[in-house]
């Protein structure tokens, strides 16, 4: 078997290209310097993503990323709903890690609102943020080894996804795309026979995790396409503000879950991040193969430590009141029926709420005046962010390594133009 | 050598495993209770309809692909058990997401997500469903899982916060499997 | 002003002090520092505050020393030094606040969903803003028979009503009709009519919009929308001369309802029963697309084939048979864009032009330097109110300025034939023989002797007195008289002339050029001066006087082109027909009678699905003359030459009046009116103006059946020479038709008149009366 010495910590130095970041000009006037177009419909592109490469020969000397082509205006719709309507709209940007959707949406109405949510909410509430990421990373493991060449890795993959889906259709009722994160906690109560059914889940996903780990560490295929490919150095990764499983793979110690402490009930879970030490594409990949153990860990750890209580707060200016009330309750009929045709009002004021998606930093900037929906929502997508640094990284590498570096970056082209 | 064995070993040990593939349409794989899927209208026992046109699910739908226009009842042959009732009840298929908003503002529960997926059709107009498709059966029922384990919550919350108790109790589609 | 500044007194709302005037209410004082006190019951235009539903509850604190109970905001009113407390702030008004809601709610049907009211509720905001989240409640509410007809267009739910007592405060109040009241005590308490009678008024729908809750509600609305699936669009009423400010409830391409859009200098927020109930909308009748008349009669044409014939048709008339030839004439309720387009037509073909009947009854730029506002009402301290029509019948909600000023103090005098609504609460009355408002104008300019037993002399001492006086007739006289008695008055200094046209933008259409009276036409077109007439929105036959004479002459004429919403009898003598728009498919301004342009914005599509003004257009492009076809640069062409500072993005929202000149000038010199005749031996005076509830619109409504169902209405003594009681059921014949219907008795109504409701074409002349 092949092995390849880790490099040694020398990064390489990477500058930010000038004068805008996230495009390569060709340095020379090389007249054989070649201009085609990736995508935007091309499968190594996970989306409608166009890349407009120059090379030269093989080697990549331009890049322009141009996005747009799933833009769908979800800040501007989400401005136009009712802060209740709005997270139904939310998943459907990053379909892949569509829970963090939900729930970083929900955070920052509930920080505006200064609403506390139940413990138990919140521990449910990470158990089905790792479920998401799980499915995410299955998904980019899956995908990404077709984009080098691996077939097998996909079937399996996409096997294990859809019992993770199994159980978001168990409790939410929907596979994708759930809607069960609510303002003041979840929508529903976990079924009696979730916990068995996650603890199976947890238990194959790791034996299966294992197999995978053993089919990218232990091919030396993989590792020639992968090591010391796309290399992102640390202080560079920062500049390009990079988040998630991409900058911890260059040895960043940044995850939203354990930084300042986290969010929700990880403050309680004390999570450490997964680190990597080379910043190419093989640390990339592996990160996101660990945190998927990591995820495994955490939602046991949740399985273990549920709390009991509501699901939801008892807030009847936000949440909908109980449904038995509905006939007998005259408040709680005038309260169900104003939010749900006017909408909760919150507070003027503006919050930034960023969590740990799959991919990195998702940032809810959200500003309210006061009205049922929110006057303005600005959306910070991992995905945007991640493209932007791909022009740099891929410069001097072979065009088949700039699928790679792409494949590795995990951009999801919903979440990228929303 | 040794690693051609290794590798037709893995090859070998897969042929003896049961395969993942569901032969769909032949066996249909049974949804979870809570599964939202193609919308039912209901009506009560004595055969009035549940809804009375009011709105709500219309007004609750993010996707704006509910189309309600109520009526007054009339005296003679009552349609709904209210003053009013629906008298255009029309759901646009093509563009609802099934987030399941109209069966949660629906305050008689005369509307419901079942379990039926399988709603493609060759045109959009037939993709709008009126009243009377809503309230008919499904013609062909997706079955469904245990109830008892997989809907009922684990903690017996439903009295103080039961959200979705009474959706629950009402969906008809909840028979055990 | 310094003098009111001493006076203001310092109150503090949650610990924000705020100077303010004494005696202000405390809701209004604490939304002048931005703390919203919540209430039903408040409204200041329906006169004091009661206190009744005690949603205001504060804590106060006077001079240091808190009252030892909390307060209603509505009644308390402010005092130095005085400290107020919200719920915001003080726990024990909190659980007041909480307290009064929970008793609302406490019988309060789980109505919400099937309630029309439910998204627009005060109730329900209220209790969501404010309220608790929870009920207490496990006994049965108490229960009434629901919904009742109150009126064929009000329906009461007693069940949900919380009696905040604003219905009632409106109708004893407001319209003084005193027909809603408050019935039993305690919590039996309802709202009822006397008797269980309907409620008819012509302002009865005010009550819905009124109403915090779903208690009373407009029948025609009954399911018909759902707060979240309509749009309002904002526009005017095009019902009368007073353009009351309107949103019009559009679902789905239909306008559902017409709510009040408050304007305070014009309809304060009420409407009457016709503007918001009459709609076109059964389309019966309704033209929808071009005829034009062959050897086989009427038959189907396109836009193009009708505009042009009918512009062809004008220019040979006019080149064949000199200027003069052509006749437009247009009822009165065009735009005035529209008016402009067809005045530009008129002028390019030689026509005669007729805005109304009468031409010297329509000259209403005579009066300007005199004209009164609507809201001068509100100052004024004399109103006269000269005629034998009602003020309602003629512009609605000025009837409830009139009351308004007269309960702030105003004297209200009458001088009519008897009979109307208003005069029952007027400081003086004077009974005048029917028909002699123009001889009683003259009179008082000293320009003829009263009539026969009307003594003046009081109500001219009053007039050399008042302040602020406002000059109000009702009937169609002479404005040259009009303006004559108004510089006699002086009142181009104080007070004012009120003008009342009788088509909604009849003064819009004279300023656009249409001047000229009937007439003249109807002369013309009998002598056969007049070849071709085209008549706009308007029926002769059936609108204005003479109608037989009408029917003759269209006969005659060589060609009559009818621009109509509706198939009416001039159609049957029209060459070309033209479909046109009815109120809430047309686009453009309209004036009203204190001369303040309004926007007009189209909610629907007519059936023919084409603006007038493009059929306008297309006709004047033949002719050869410029007209837009669009509304806005019609607007800035015609604001342009009628110097009308106001932009087209200014009529938006609230239109302003700008103030006008006030330099009078001599007034013509007119004759004095003559007496009417008198009647037969055994024949009666016939009193019968336009009433309120007439027209093509009203008898479309079947909400507004009621309101239009026939009466006839003679003096007691009358009555008694007849041998007829009152509810006998009378039938009164004159030239115009026969009018049967239950007879009420008046003992204000000049011996030997009998007056009647009667909608058809003007009927003046004498009449038979017979019991039937």
């Amino acid at each position: 078997m092949a092995t390849t010495e880790r490099p040694t910590k020398l990064w390489p130095t990477l500058e930010v290209l000038s004068p805008i970041p996230s495009e390569l000009s060709p340095s020379t006037d090389n007249p054989d310097v070649l201009e085609i177009n990736l995508g935007p419909n091309h499968p190594s592109t996970h989306g409608v993503l166009r890349l407009v490469a120059k090379l030269d020969g093989e080697i990549v000397v331009g890049l322009r990323n141009e996005l747009g082509y799933v833009h769908t205006g979800i800040e501007k719709n989400l401005e136009q709903k009712t802060y209740w309507k709005g997270i139904t709209y939310v998943p459907r940007m990053d379909y892949l890690s569509f829970f963090t959707g939900e729930v970083g949406y929900c955070m920052s109405v509930e920080k505006l609102l200064g609403l506390e949510v139940p413990r138990r909410a919140e521990y449910i509430r990470v158990i089905f943020q790792e479920l998401t990421r799980l499915h995410s990373h299955l998904i980019f493991l899956g995908t990404g080894s077709v984009d080098l060449g691996g077939i097998a890795l996909l079937f399996y993959c996409f096997r294990d996804r859809d019992h993770v889906l199994d159980l978001f259709e168990m409790v939410t009722g929907q596979r994708m795309h759930p809607r069960y994160c609510q303002v003041g906690g979840v929508a529903e109560d976990l079924p009696r026979g979730f916990e068995p059914e996650a603890r199976k889940l947890v238990r194959y996903l790791r034996n299966k995790i294992g197999e995978y780990e053993g089919l990218i560490e232990k091919n030396p295929i993989w590792r020639e396409r992968t090591v010391g490919v796309g290399v992102i150095p640390p202080d560079f990764a920062i500049k390009m503000a990079l988040s998630g499983p991409n900058l911890r793979a260059s040895g960043v110690d940044w995850d939203l879950r354990s930084a300042n402490g986290g969010y929700g009930a990880y403050r309680e879970l004390g999570y450490s991040p997964v680190l990597a030490e080379n910043g190419d594409t093989f640390d990339r990949f592996w990160v996101r193969v660990q945190e998927m153990r990591s995820s495994l860990d955490l939602i046991e750890m949740c399985l273990d430590g549920l709390p009991s209580g509501p699901h939801i707060a008892d807030d009847r200016k936000v949440v909908l009141p109980p449904r038995h009330e509905l006939h007998t309750s005259m408040e709680s009929l005038i309260h169900h029926f104003k939010i749900v045709t006017e909408g909760f009002r919150v507070p003027a004021g503006q919050v930034y709420v960023p969590i740990e998606s799959a991919r990195g930093e998702f940032g809810f900037y959200m500003v309210s005046d006061g009205g049922p929906k929110p006057w303005r929502v600005r959306l910070r997508p991992p995905s945007f962010v991640a493209l932007e640094s791909i022009a740099a990284v891929a410069n001097g590498h072979y065009l088949a390594d700039l699928i790679a570096i792409l494949a590795s970056l995990d951009p999801v082209m919903g979440d990228c133009d929303r | 050598m040794l690693d051609q064995v290794k590798g037709f070993s893995v090859t070998l040990r897969h042929l003896f495993r049961k395969p993942v593939t569901q032969e769909y349409p032949e066996y249909r794989r049974p949804v979870y209770p809570r599964f939202r899927g193609r919308h039912q209208l209901h009506r009560h026992e004595n055969g009035l309809e549940k809804c009375v046109g009011c709105s709500l699910c219309a007004a609750a739908c993010p996707a704006d692909c509910i189309r309600v226009v109520p009526a007054e009842n009339p005296v003679e042959g009552r349609v709904s058990a209210g003053e009013r009732y629906a008298r255009i009840y029309e759901i646009n298929m093509a563009r609802c997401i099934f987030c399941g908003y109209c069966e949660l503002a629906c305050p008689f529960d005369a509307i419901t997500l079942g379990n039926d997926f399988e709603l493609s059709e060759i045109s959009r107009d037939a993709l709008v469903y009126t009243k009377d498709m809503l309230l008919a059966k499904p013609e062909r029922r997706t079955p469904s899982k245990s109830v008892e384990l997989y809907d009922v919550p684990v903690q017996e919350m439903e009295r103080v916060l039961g959200m979705y108790d009474v959706i629950t109790a009402t969906n008809p589609e909840g028979a055990p499997e | 002003m310094a003098a009111t500044e001493t006076n203001l007194v310092t109150v503090t709302f949650d610990g924000r002090e705020l100077q303010v005037a004494p005696g202000t209410p405390l809701v209004v004082a604490a939304a002048e520092v931005g703390i919203e006190i919540p209430v039903f019951c408040y409204e200041p235009r329906l006169g004091p505050p009661i206190g009744a539903c005690r949603m205001c509850l504060v804590e106060v604190e006077i001079g240091g020393r808190a009252m030892p109970k909390l307060q209603a905001a509505c009644t308390m009113t402010t005092q130095d030094g005085m400290v107020v407390r919200t719920a915001a702030t003080s726990a024990p008004a909190k659980e007041g606040q909480d307290a009064v809601l929970e008793f609302l709610l406490l019988n309060h049907p789980l109505d919400c969903p099937v309630c029309d009211k439910g998204g627009e509720c005060p109730l329900q905001d209220l209790t969501f803003r404010y309220g608790p989240g929870t009920s207490r409640m496990t006994i049965p509410k108490r229960t009434y028979e629901k919904p009742l007809p109150i009126s064929p267009s009000v329906l009461i739910d007693r069940e949900r009503c919380i009696l905040c007592y604003r219905c009632t405060r409106f109708s004893s109040d407001v319209a003084e009709d005193g027909e809603l009241v408050a019935r039993e005590r305690g919590a039996r308490s309802v709202i009822a009519t006397f008797e269980e009678r309907p409620y008819v008024g012509a302002f009865s729908g005010n009550v819905t919009e009124l109403c915090p809750v779903g208690a009373l509600l407009p029948t025609p609305y009954r399911f018909k929308a759902r707060p979240w699936e309509i749009v309002n669009v904002p526009t005017v009423c095009t019902g009368c001369a007073v353009g009351c400010n309107t949103w019009v409830t559009l679902r789905e391409g239909k306008a559902e309802r017409v709510i009040s859009r408050n304007h305070p200098e014009v309809d304060e927020g009420w409407l009457c029963d016709r503007g918001r109930f009459a709609r076109h909308e059964p389309l019966v009748e309704r033209l929808a697309e071009p005829l034009i008349r062959d050897s086989s009669g009427l038959h189907p044409a396109t836009w193009e084939e009708a505009t042009r014939s009918t512009a062809q048709r004008l220019r040979h008339v006019s080149a064949l048979k000199g200027a003069g030839a052509v006749a437009i004439v247009t009822g009165g309720n065009l735009t005035n864009e529209e008016a402009y387009g067809w005045a530009a037509i008129a002028r390019s073909v030689g026509a005669r032009t007729a805005s109304g009947p009468v031409a010297a009854a329509g000259e209403w730029e005579r009066l300007d330097p005199y004209a009164a506002r609507i809201d001068d009402l509100d100052r004024s301290d004399l109103i006269v109110v000269i005629g034998d029509a009602d003020v309602a019948d003629r512009a609605g909600v000025v009837d409830l300025r009139i009351r308004k000023a007269r309960r702030a103090g105003a004297h209200l005098a009458i001088v009519s034939a008897g009979g109307t609504i208003l005069e029952r609460d007027a400081g003086s009355f004077v009974a005048a023989p029917a028909g002699s408002a123009a001889a009683i104008v003259a009179a008082l300019a000293g320009a003829g002797a009263a009539p026969a037993g009307v003594d003046l002399a009081d109500l001219g001492a009053r007039l050399a007195v008042a302040s602020h006086p406002v000059l109000v007739v009702t009937d169609p006289i002479a404005i040259a008289l009009i303006e004559q008695l108004a510089h006699t008055l002086r009142l181009h200094e104080r007070g004012g002339v009120l003008p009342m046209p009788r088509g909604a933008n009849e003064r819009g259409a004279r300023l656009a050029g249409l001047s000229g009276g009937g007439d003249a036409v109807l002369a013309g077109l009998e002598s056969g001066e007049i070849r071709a007439v085209v008549l706009v929105g308007l029926d002769p036959t059936a609108e204005w006087p003479e109608a037989e004479r009408w029917h003759m002459a269209l006969a005659q004429a060589d060609h009559v082109v009818t621009v109509s919403a509706f198939v009416n009898s001039a159609v049957s003598w029209s060459h070309i027909v033209l479909p046109q728009t009815v109120d809430h498919e047309r686009e453009g301004t309209v004036t009203n009678l204190e001369g303040r342009i309004q926007r007009l914005r189209p909610v629907t599509k007519g059936p023919s699905g084409r603006s007038d003004l493009v059929a306008i257009a297309a006709i004047a492009e033949v002719l050869g003359v410029p007209v837009a076809p669009t509304p806005a640069k019609v607007y800035a062409t015609l604001a342009a030459d009628l110097t009308v500072p106001l932009s087209w993005s200014q009529l938006n929202g609230r239109a302003p009046l700008p103030s006008r000149g006030r330099e009078a000038r001599a007034p013509k010199k007119v004759a004095a009116p003559k007496a009417p005749p008198a009647p037969a031996a055994g024949r009666f005076v016939l009193v019968a103006p336009r009433p309120l509830f007439a027209g093509p619109a009203v008898e479309r409504t079947a909400a507004l059946a009621h309101q239009r169902a026939p009466w006839v209405m003679l003096n007691h003594a009358d009555a008694d020479a007849l041998g007829v009681a009152e509810h006998d059921v009378i039938s009164v014949t004159h030239a115009g038709g026969t009018h049967t219907g239950p007879l009420r008795i008046s003992r204000r109504l000049v011996a030997g008149a009998v007056r009647i409701n009667w909608a058809g074409a003007p009927a003046t002349g004498d009449a038979t009366v017979v019991r039937s």
